[in-house]
């Protein structure tokens, strides 16, 4: 995979990173594909295909997935490569 | 019947027929105008909010991500325009490449259902035949591809 790497913003750096564990989400879409969800989940955490499907399934049916958690800076990275795949993630406490 | 996907290796062997050249060579263009419609509901879709409950951080969030993720679709765009040229003869792709490619058909398939007015899955029912045999056309690439890449 494309290792792309924000360039880290200064001002951003700055703020609150501390140890605090975030949540990263998936939440469901109508147009994913459930396939794609589950293969993007291996490829960026390799998680088993097992675990991705078991977590893709999570989220079409209840509507939403923690698929990882961590700390802010690893959190807001993940967003960032699941929203480079297409798919709606965000980040909870 | 074989697919247009062959892993071979490494790498992943593409060969489309010249209508599906034609078809797919106007995807890139296409996600190019994200944006650039006045109220584009396909640009709400790649720009999704990331932290719900705090405007203020989740503007600076996306504020620094703007530029990365905006560089890393138009790479992954250049890099399917050309796979897709190459492809008429038949070409070999890098599973980097592959991967990239897989994201533009997911990208093409996300800005195509929200200008379709497709924001549930009940929604489906109101779109069109044309338009819904575009989704399906490449979402069977997208499932052809990951099976390959998966192989």
């Amino acid at each position: 995979m494309t290792a792309t790497t924000p360039v880290h913003d200064p001002d951003v750096a700055d703020r609150d990173l501390t140890d605090e564990t975030w949540k990263v989400v998936v939440w469901n879409d109508p147009v994913n594909l459930i396939d794609y969800v589950a293969y993007v989940l291996r490829k960026l955490f390799g998680y088993s295909e097992q675990k991705a499907m078991e977590l893709t399934m999570r989220v079409h049916t209840t509507g939403r997935a923690v698929v990882r958690d961590g700390p802010r800076e690893q959190a807001e990275m993940d967003c960032y490569r699941l929203h480079h795949h297409g798919l709606w993630a965000t980040l909870e406490r | 019947m074989r697919g247009p996907f062959r892993r071979r290796g490494d790498r992943v062997e593409i060969r489309l027929a010249d209508h599906e050249v034609q078809l797919l060579g106007q995807l890139p263009r296409l996600l190019e105008t994200v944006g650039l419609v006045p109220d584009d509901p396909a640009a709400d879709r790649l720009d999704v909010p990331v932290y719900l409950d705090d405007p203020d951080t989740d503007r600076e969030y996306r504020r620094w991500i703007r530029g990365e993720l905006d560089s890393a679709r138009a790479a992954d765009r250049s890099a399917f325009a050309e796979l897709v040229e190459a492809a008429r003869t038949g070409t070999t792709a890098s599973t980097e490449e592959a991967e990239a490619f897989l994201r533009v058909l997911a990208e093409g398939r996300l800005v195509l259902a929200a200008r379709m007015g497709i924001e549930v899955e009940d929604d489906y029912e109101r779109v069109s035949a044309p338009d819904a045999a575009v989704l399906d056309y490449l979402g069977a690439l997208q499932a052809l591809l990951i099976r390959e890449l998966s192989a």
